[in-house]
């Protein structure tokens, strides 16, 4: 075991971003309109509390953190977590470019309708996360989507878009 | 004698039947897939169940909840990864049972234990909701309130080591649940002129979100998962002698998992390894634990079933889901328009008879589909994983899709997504922020007419005789888990530093 002394920047950035986000949240709540409907507590009341609490917290995580470094205050590293990680950046872009196709997703499927995007998404997607190009990937994802639309539209009878590009809405 | 006509009437006058068969069938393969929850596989099917009868939808999601206990030892026994978190404990004799080439009789004692552990729960369950929620009855909206904030402080369990960082989930998703109309008033919160989000966010695109597509955000980096040999499994169930055996580990799981499953936050991880321990401690073999023990492998495999009833306690009689897979069932019901709680054996006997009814036949499926799946499953397990990210993701989109007609809504969901796996990054825990989602409503609302009751004045929070026992055990909840995540590393850290 390990002993560390210093700040845990991750909870420090945490309580950072969640004291913008308190703050964010409180002048949304500070811009909601009143009823003549309202009671007591009104509208804003239960979010602006909730605004202070999420403040609270996060002044929490900084103290926590910044106090983690004061002389007496050392925290012991448990066995487990005494190993260097393997993270880097890269788990993260291969989030993002998933987060990238996802968006695109939303994005074409009004257009191009359901069948031909989430064709595409299964073939990205797949590629994307190290399927082989060529054929087979094109089938499958076509036949996946084909698949996917038999099972909600003629059989669960939920109408998926047909597509602006062919004439849908 | 009532109940079990109406248990009858709603299971034969729906299609809760085939609905059990097909959520063990599909909870058994998403079990088998490592990466995917109980409660990942009842998130994907949740949209789903928007068109169906209330009865047959809950049978369907509560399936999928016993079939993925079973389904998540298959892959634990036969390539050493657990395929859900609650079958880990089942790897340590599981999988030393495989590679004395016993595969096929460690997977037959856990079908059976997993039936024992699921009749077990089933019964507790029965007997323990219908006086649980008579109690609740009685309830007015100050105990609803207090009710809503015990639900809160349960956080204190589900929150994995940070108390701060449980509450801060927490109230992420009560901030997410004062989106959309006020309750009161109708004036709009939060929806910046955006007219989808007049309705506010629903639990359960923040519920798929949280749990699918952050998990295949988190998968898309993973390493793969291992291949399964289909040459070496084939299903042995345990013969008399053999059951002779297992009757002690299996009594202790159902005990271990009663309590468990009971207690929120807990869950069917901590009942097996509970029950693993105790097996191993009052065994007449406890040597042979960690070297191939059946005991070892049904012990944990009891636990967990047991806990898939019993985890609907606190859900059904108060309204309080304990898990994230009861979180999910909770989902099914407000999708429905149902509230779990106090009213429900009272607005909607048939719904609990009906889910009470289903989870026998949901139990009884788990074996005979357990006796013929094995095959398809390791197929499954041994799909190249880019194929099944593919297609997880694909039927996320197209049934969060299906909920509403609603592209809006499937960004959305993305976007809970995102946020999940940022959370997961900093380490908080995703249940807290569930919990907030389902019961901001009820205690925004209930603070609200309280209040109204009584012009304004707080007292009536503990006036109220069952607010006031509601908000006390709340506070003692917390005051507890404050003083184990404060107090206790102290006294630990003390001791190490005299050992030291």
């Amino acid at each position: 075991m390990r002993i560390r002394v210093g700040i845990n920047r991750p909870d420090l950035f945490l309580g950072l971003v969640v004291l913008g986000v308190s703050a964010g949240y409180l002048h949304a709540a500070s811009q909601i309109p009143e009823s003549l409907l309202a009671d007591g507590v009104g509208a804003s009341g239960v979010p602006t509390a909730l605004g202070w609490a999420m403040a609270a917290l996060g002044l929490i995580l900084c103290a926590r953190s910044l106090l983690a470094r004061a002389p007496g205050k050392i925290a012991a590293i448990p066995a487990d977590e005494d190993k260097e990680t393997p993270a880097g950046m890269r788990p993260h872009l291969l989030a993002l470019g998933l987060l990238a196709i996802l968006a695109a997703y939303v994005v074409i499927t009004p257009y191009l309708g359901y069948v031909g995007s989430t064709a595409l998404l299964v073939g990205a997607v797949a590629r994307f996360s190290g399927a082989a190009f060529g054929r087979n990937l094109l089938i499958i994802a076509i036949a996946g989507a084909l698949g996917l639309w038999l099972l909600f539209d003629p059989l669960l009878s939920i109408p998926l878009p047909v597509g602006s590009w062919w004439g849908g809405r | 004698m009532e109940a079990l006509a109406q248990a009858m009437h709603a299971l034969f006058g729906s299609w809760a039947i085939p609905g059990a068969f097909l959520g063990v069938l599909w909870g058994i393969l998403g079990g088998a897939l490592p990466g995917i929850s109980p409660s990942i596989a009842m998130a994907l099917l949740l949209p789903l169940t928007y068109g169906m009868e209330p009865v047959t939808a809950l049978v369907l999601l509560a399936s999928v909840y016993v079939g993925a206990e079973y389904g998540g030892s298959i892959p634990a026994i036969l390539i050493r990864t657990p395929g859900t978190n609650s079958a880990s404990a089942t790897v340590i004799d599981g999988y030393e049972m495989a590679r004395q080439g016993r595969a096929g009789e460690a997977l037959g004692i856990s079908l059976i234990a997993g039936l024992v552990g699921g009749l077990f729960g089933l019964v507790v369950l029965v007997a323990a909701t219908k006086p649980l929620a008579m109690v609740a009855l009685a309830f007015t909206p100050p105990a609803y309130f207090a009710l809503g904030m015990l639900g809160i402080s349960v956080v204190a369990g589900l929150s994995g080591g940070s108390l701060v960082k449980g509450f801060l989930a927490a109230a992420i998703g009560l901030m997410f649940a004062m989106v959309g109309s006020d309750p009161m008033s109708g004036v709009p919160r939060f929806t910046f002129g955006e007219p989808d989000l007049l309705g506010g966010i629903k639990p359960l695109l923040v519920m798929v979100g949280l749990f699918a597509v952050t998990e295949m955000l988190v998968q898309i980096s993973a390493p793969p998962w291992a291949k399964a040999s289909a040459a070496e499994a084939r299903l042995k169930l345990p013969d008399w002698a053999m059951m002779k055996r297992l009757w002690k580990p299996t009594a202790i799981g159902s005990v271990i998992g009663t309590f468990e499953g009971v207690t929120p936050g807990a869950g069917g991880t901590i009942a097996a390894f509970m029950a693993y321990s105790e097996a191993k401690r009052w065994s007449n073999h406890p040597q042979e634990f960690g070297k191939g023990s059946p005991e070892g492998v049904a012990a944990p495999e009891c636990a967990n079933n047991v806990v898939t009833a019993t985890a609907l306690v606190p859900l059904l009689s108060l309204g309080i889901p304990g898990s994230n897979s009861a979180a999910i069932l909770l989902g099914g019901f407000l999708v429905h328009g149902l509230q779990p709680g106090p009213m429900l054996f009272e607005k909607a006997p048939e719904v609990v008879y009906g889910l009470y009814g289903g989870l026998l036949i949901a139990n009884i499926a788990m074996v005979l589909i357990g006796l013929v799946i094995l095959t398809p499953c390791i197929w499954l397990v041994n799909r190249p994983k880019p194929w099944l990210i593919a297609f997880i993701l694909a039927l996320v989109v197209s049934g969060v899709y299906s909920v509403h007609q609603s592209m809006f809504e499937v960004g959305l969901a993305l976007g809970v997504g995102v946020l999940g796996y940022l959370l997961r990054y900093c380490k908080v825990p995703p249940l807290p922020m569930v919990l907030g989602v389902v019961l901001g409503f009820m205690i925004e609302s209930n603070y609200r007419r309280s209040l109204l009751l009584t012009g304004g004045d707080h007292s009536i929070f503990y006036t109220d005789k069952v607010s006031l026992g509601l908000l006390i055990l709340a506070a003692t909840l917390t005051a507890y888990s404050l003083w184990r995540e404060f107090a206790k590393p102290a006294v630990s850290a003390k001791a190490e530093a005299k050992t030291a």
